[in-house]
């Protein structure tokens, strides 16, 4: 069950300590038109800088799995048993969907797996491996990338660029402030179907078809 | 240089020489098999010979006069009529014509094919109406003696199982079934099972409503891209389903990227067959349906290159499917993909690919600064046959069906929606895959033409933004005679063909090259010579030459190598190119450009063509921002259109291919890249086999078996045919047949005949009907032969009978390339002799060992109809495999072609009641009844034989009869599949000399016997024999499998052959080339 309702794109306060280039950034990416219209152009991927924070966390559940899956939004493919729902605030500018490359969100020392795009709504959901807790871990926007070929060593050369840009772990009490109790599913296709998908429509209604899609009838006898 | 003192006499070649002679004057006056049916030109050849004609426009006929003298001054009736098969052509040669005005009475007249080109129906005079199928099917016939009957020195364009050319309906409608469309998730356990993450469970399927009653139907599996989804692809789905089709549209892993996008399109793959056989998709519905032999994938963007992906990882096993092979993907298509992974990864490898381009893409763009946009990487790197599909003015978003954000930038677009991009999508996407899964002839015209002169009947004309280019690469080698001229790849000196030959040119600015602009824009500047290519990025090999001219009249030549001069063996001259990208010649001409193509034989005749006749030319470079992509495009040209009206050019001679450019040849300047010159035919050939206790498998590589007794078409294709007959043995499969699941009495071959050419040829039992153990009779044209004295007997056409290498067998070569090894074993007991007979190269496909029909679980009948799937109910699958099917193909006395004793015929030999129902006891007359053996026992004395089928097979017949000799007959089998070879003469005549170059292939694949001085491997010796006489001394064969002797001889007729015999380090066996007569000119 969620605890808390989002604040809106625009209400959210920026994590303590984030430079101020990256804060500017942020501000200028958010400041787009927003991308109702489905037609509207997307940025050019040359235009598009690297790292970039995201602009607030709106939603954080840790979840367990009774059978694990295999992530594999990172080269090393390790097997989730737990980890974290989360729902960022975005630049939808930066998470316009194409089959270039895009910019890889992370989120401390892993990758994010994005559910839904993100861009009409500006709220990316998405899935952390582990108990990652964002009070202590930045959440960035890298340079683009596949996220299947991002490894270790890619994450901390990652991370490392975010750090020189100032991005900062959220503060602690928005942290808290959104974190919801844990959530307890047999299996990924579980956790979308019984819970995430209904956090897609909260956030990203123009995505309901995303979620729709989770909760098809399963082919039986 | 050589003399003719060098050679000595050889006395047992003048009988071969006299034989030669005898037999090839008795060929008969026969109907003649040429092209007749196309449309007319403006300029010359003046006319092209189709396959397909759309339904709304009309057909014409035309005979060139020079090429068929013959035909000068007779009056003939043209008939257009419904097409028949082999069979139905043997069986009712009557005409019946179809068109409004019934057949058309003419004289044929000398000069010139202009004035004997005929229109025979007007637009929409006949019906295209097909249902599923692309087109129906007609032949035309001149019959010029005018008696209503195929016959006599009539003419034909038709005459098998492919018609003279097909009425085809708008491929941009929907076909006739109605469609139902399901969405569902995949259970997840299963999703696990196959490798499917639970994020991505989600299946789209449309399938014919009415499937129950449809038997089994291929399966083509939808891959999305990243950003889009898997219901995005209704368009597709709809159309292909409406056809005949199951179509299953997948989420898409692509956000991690292309390779786990490739996992998904596995693993979906995989579990869809499960869970259709298991009955829990759409009710149940496709429970039997589903062909999990015929499976097409098709891509879009990061999914485009998953589909790649997915075959590098079947091919390099590092993916095991549960439910299918490799095999069984027949094609692979990429719409507008990417190339994050590169050579080795993404990589469609020998499938059959074809690859959309939207020259409009905003998104994988195709820029020179983005290897991971380029398209045309994928393209280039297949090795099967690869085709590709480039659109302008259309963006990457439009080739599904979300009204988004359309991700197009250029100008002269055919948006703002989608409708025009699907009508070309959807035109073109069912005759591709009607090609690559049904084997359907008109299609490919669709990827072949000229978009300029014929495209899907729905695509509208009026919009001078539709500019649509075609690469067609058949792949096929050896066997099937592909032969490359110059692709590039090796000898990269400028001087010289990859085939080793000269190259001479005097163009401007030529380079050679890889096929990669080699900065990061299309800015043209005199560093960057391929600007604009982008078919080979980081890590590929594709290349080609470049080169432009201004003003004047200049040239690019290739000779042609010396073995490789007969054109005869080859139905088309194709290339590709592309005009240089803001090149200032290509901007001074913005438009289509032209040039000519001419052929030059020895004796210094030229033909020429200019590409432009057939509509089109090498297409303006959609100006995207001032300059995108070069768009290759092939030109395919008929080689004997350079024949047409009395040219005069030798096509057994060709020295050199040269393109003409310049104002005298069409576009006064122009920079252009070719690349791919090659020889080509277009249809397949294949192997077979039928061998023991008869195992058939079939021309496409269905292994079955078929215990029928009497005699039966074993292959036709028009005039050529073989006949098997097939005896009843008293005993009982130990197993069943894994194809039919069946287990049933058997029998053996022990005989077979043939037509080859105008001759008949058997191989049977003493027909005194006194069994034999000397050996079996062959005879021609009805005549014993002693195929021991004679070695080899020449049919003309390319027809020969030869005594086989091993086995004291007979090899058989037909005029249509087919060659048929038989091999002979007497079985004591049974005081028979029994055949194992191998077919290779064969482009037939009817008969019992030829190609299943679609759907279908047996051959096609004698009219072209199918069996249907396989009855589920034993009893009724006997009934329709050993009555039905068997008695369709059995042969009548009209139609045998083999020879019977005083008060026989092929009712002595026939047992419609063999074999008897399963459960029934196998006593068959004149058979003792033989003592099975245990299955192990059979399998340790087949265990040496390399094949899994042929030592199944073995194990088979062994334990069934208990018949050793049944080793020895798969071993010879299997050694002449693997180690028989292949001779061939080409003769090259120069001034003051004549030059033979002997060709020794393996007989089954079609590669080269290269012998390696580098590594002291010889690949043995070539023995010429001219007039009669051997030539000193014996050649080794070079590293192309060649040997060369140059030669001056006297004005006048001669005879050459040659004899192979392998090094003693080769496992390979020796082989002759048939007696070739040729003419020495003063």
């Amino acid at each position: 069950m969620l605890k808390n309702e989002h604040k809106g794109i625009t209400g959210a306060a920026r994590g303590r300590g984030a430079g101020a280039l990256q804060r500017l950034l942020a501000i200028a990416l958010l400041s787009l038109p927003p991308l109702a219209a489905a037609a509207d152009a997307p940025p050019r991927v040359q235009d598009i800088v690297t790292p970039a924070a995201v602009a607030d966390v709106v939603h954080i559940q840790p979840f367990t799995l009774q059978e694990g899956y295999v992530f594999d939004w990172r080269q090393e493919r390790p097997r989730v048993t737990s980890g974290t729902l989360a729902v960022f605030k975005v630049a939808p500018a930066l998470v316009y969907p194409r089959d270039a490359a895009e910019p890889v969100l992370y989120a401390g020392s892993q990758t994010a797996q994005r559910l839904n795009h993100g861009y009409e709504s500006g709220f990316v959901v998405a899935l952390i491996p582990g108990d990652v807790n964002l009070a202590r871990e930045p959440v960035w926007f890298g340079a683009a990338d596949l996220p299947e070929w991002v490894n270790a060593d890619t994450i901390s050369s990652e991370r490392a660029k975010a750090q020189q840009a100032g991005i900062a772990p959220f503060d602690e009490s928005t942290v808290r402030s959104v974190t919801h109790d844990r959530l307890q599913s047999h299996d990924l296709a579980s956790l979308l179907r019984d819970h995430v998908a209904e956090v897609v429509i909260r956030y990203a209604p123009q995505e309901r078809a995303l979620a729709d899609t989770w909760r098809l009838p399963i082919a039986q006898h | 240089m050589n003399t003719i003192s060098a050679i000595r006499p050889r006395t047992a070649s003048i009988v071969l020489v006299a034989l030669v002679t005898l037999w090839a004057q008795a060929s008969w006056g026969a109907v003649t098999k040429t092209e007749l049916a196309g449309r007319s030109l403006t300029q010359y050849p003046f006319f092209e010979y189709v396959k397909a004609i759309n339904q709304n426009t009309g057909v014409e006929v035309a005979i060139d006069p020079t090429r068929f003298p013959a035909i000068v001054g007779q009056t003939c009736d043209i008939y257009v009529v419904a097409a028949k098969t082999t069979t139905q052509w043997n069986t009712n040669p009557a005409l019946t014509d179809v068109t409004l005005g019934g057949a058309m009475t003419v004289t044929f007249i000398a000069p010139t094919i202009q004035v004997n080109t005929y229109p025979v129906t007007a637009p929409s005079e006949l019906s295209g109406n097909a249902g599923t199928d692309l087109g129906v099917g007609y032949d035309v016939v001149l019959d010029c003696n005018q008696d209503g009957i195929l016959n006599g020195n009539d003419y034909i364009d038709g005459r098998n199982n492919e018609s003279g050319f097909y009425v085809v309906h708008d491929t941009t409608t929907a076909g006739p079934l109605p469609v139902t469309h399901v969405t569902y998730s995949l259970n997840p356990a299963v999703g696990t099972t196959y490798g499917v993450p639970g994020s991505h469970l989600a299946e789209d399927l449309f399938y014919p409503t009415g499937i129950a009653t449809m038997g089994t139907l291929p399966l083509i599996v939808i891959s999305h891209g990243n950003g889009h989804n898997y219901a995005w692809y209704d368009h597709i789905g709809n159309h292909l389903a409406s056809y005949g089709y199951i179509v299953m549209s997948h989420a898409n892993n692509t956000g991690p990227g292309p390779f786990n996008a490739s996992t998904t399109t596995l693993g979906h793959t995989d579990a869809f067959i499960d869970q259709a056989a298991a009955g829990v998709i759409a009710g149940g519905a496709l429970v039997g349906h589903v062909d999990t032999g015929r499976i097409v994938w098709i891509g879009h963007s990061r999914g485009a290159e998953g589909v790649a992906i997915g075959y590098d990882r079947l091919f390099d096993a590092t993916y095991v499917p549960v439910n299918y092979v490799k095999a069984n993907i027949k094609l692979i298509s990429s719409m507008l993909p990417t190339d994050f992974n590169g050579p080795g990864v993404a990589d469609p490898h020998d499938a059959n690919y074809h690859l959309w381009t939207a020259s409009g893409d905003e998104d994988v763009d195709g820029s020179a600064g983005c290897n991971l946009c380029q398209t045309y990487h994928l393209h280039d790197r297949a090795t099967g046959h690869r085709q590709s599909t480039s659109v302008q003015g259309t963006g990457h978003a439009w080739f599904h069906n979300n009204p988004g954000y359309p991700w197009f930038v250029g100008p002269c677009s055919i948006g703002p929606t989608s409708a025009l991009t699907h009508q070309i999508q959807l035109g073109h996407l069912l005759p591709l895959v009607k090609r690559y899964v049904d084997d359907n002839i008109p299609s490919i015209d669709f990827l072949t033409r000229q978009y300029e002169s014929f495209r899907p009947i729905g695509v509208p004309t009026g919009n001078a933004c539709i500019v649509v280019s075609h690469e067609y690469l058949d792949a096929s080698v050896g066997a099937q005679k592909t032969v490359i001229i110059d692709d590039y790849q090796t000898q990269f000196a400028t001087n010289l063909s990859s085939s080793g030959a000269a190259v001479a040119f005097n163009v401007t600015n030529l380079t050679e090259g890889l096929l990669d602009d080699n900065n990061s824009d299309f800015v043209w500047t005199p560093t960057d010579p391929f600007n604009g290519a982008t078919q080979a990025g980081p890590g590929d090999t594709s290349r080609g030459v470049v080169f432009d001219w201004n003003g004047a009249n200049r040239f690019y030549e290739w000779a042609v190598p010396i073995t490789e001069q007969d054109f005869t063996d080859n139905l088309l001259l194709s290339f590709r190119g592309a005009q240089g990208t803001r090149h200032p010649n290509t901007l001074a001409v913005l438009g289509d450009l032209t040039f000519d193509v001419t052929l030059r034989d020895a004796a210094s005749v030229t033909s020429s063509i200019n590409i432009g006749a057939f509509g089109g030319g090498l297409e303006q470079p959609y100006q995207r921002d001032g300059g995108w992509h070069n768009e290759m495009e092939t030109i395919r040209i008929r080689l004997t259109d350079f024949l047409n009206n009395g040219s005069g050019i030798d096509l057994t001679n060709i020295v050199a291919i040269r393109l003409d450019v310049g104002p005298a040849h069409g576009s006064s300047e122009g920079r252009i890249v070719i690349d791919d010159l090659m020889l080509t035919n277009d249809r397949a050939v294949y192997d077979g086999g039928t061998n023991g206790d008869p195992h058939i498998t079939t021309v496409d590589g269905t292994y079955y078996d078929f215990q029928g007794a009497g005699e039966f078409t074993l292959l036709q294709d028009g005039a050529m045919e073989v006949q098997v007959r097939q005896t009843a043995i008293s005993g009982t499969s130990p197993i069943a047949n894994a194809h039919t699941g069946l287990s049933s009495c058997v029998s053996v071959n022990t005989a077979v005949a043939a037509r080859v050419g105008g001759h008949t040829v058997s191989y049977q039992p003493d027909l005194s009907g006194q069994p034999n153990p000397n050996g079996l009779q062959l005879r021609i044209d009805g005549v014993l032969t002693d195929i021991n004295a004679l070695q080899s007997v020449n049919l003309g056409s390319g027809g020969r009978v030869a005594k086989s290498p091993v086995g004291g067998g007979i090899d058989i070569d037909f005029p249509n390339g087919t060659s048929l090894s038989a091999i002979p074993q007497w079985w004591g007991a049974q005081s028979k002799w029994y055949l194992n007979l191998s077919v290779f190269k064969t482009p037939a496909t009817e008969g019992i060992m030829g190609a299943l029909s679609p759907g279908g679980w047996l051959p096609a009948l004698p009219d072209g109809s199918s069996m249907g799937p396989r009855p589920a109910a034993t009893v009724q699958r006997h009934l329709d495999l050993n009555r039905t099917f068997a008695d369709a193909w059995r042969i009548t006395n009209a139609t045998s072609l083999f020879d019977y004793a005083p008060g026989t015929s092929t009712a002595s030999f026939t047992d419609k009641k063999w074999p008897p129902e399963p459960g029934e006891p196998c006593i068959a007359p004149d058979s003792p009844r033989v003592t099975p053996i245990r299955w192990e026992v059979a399998a340790h004395e087949c265990r040496t034989l390399i094949d899994g089928a042929l030592r199944h097979s073995c194990t088979f017949d062994v334990a069934a009869t208990g018949e050793l000799s049944f080793v020895k007959a798969y071993q010879l089998s299997e050694k002449i599949d693997l180690e028989a070879t292949q001779t061939d003469v080409r003769i090259a005549q120069n001034p003051g000399s004549v030059t033979f170059v002997a060709l020794v292939r393996m007989k089954k694949s079609g590669e080269p016997v290269a012998g390696s001085a580098a590594v002291g491997i010889a690949g043995g010796e070539v023995r010429f024999t001219v007039d009669g006489r051997d030539i000193e001394p014996a050649l080794s064969l070079d590293a192309h499998g060649q040997a060369v002797w140059k030669v001056e001889l006297r004005p006048g007729t001669h005879t050459v052959s040659a004899w192979f015999s392998p090094s003693s380090e080769r496992p390979l066996l020796p082989s002759g080339s048939a007696e070739t007569a040729f003419v020495v000119r003063r």
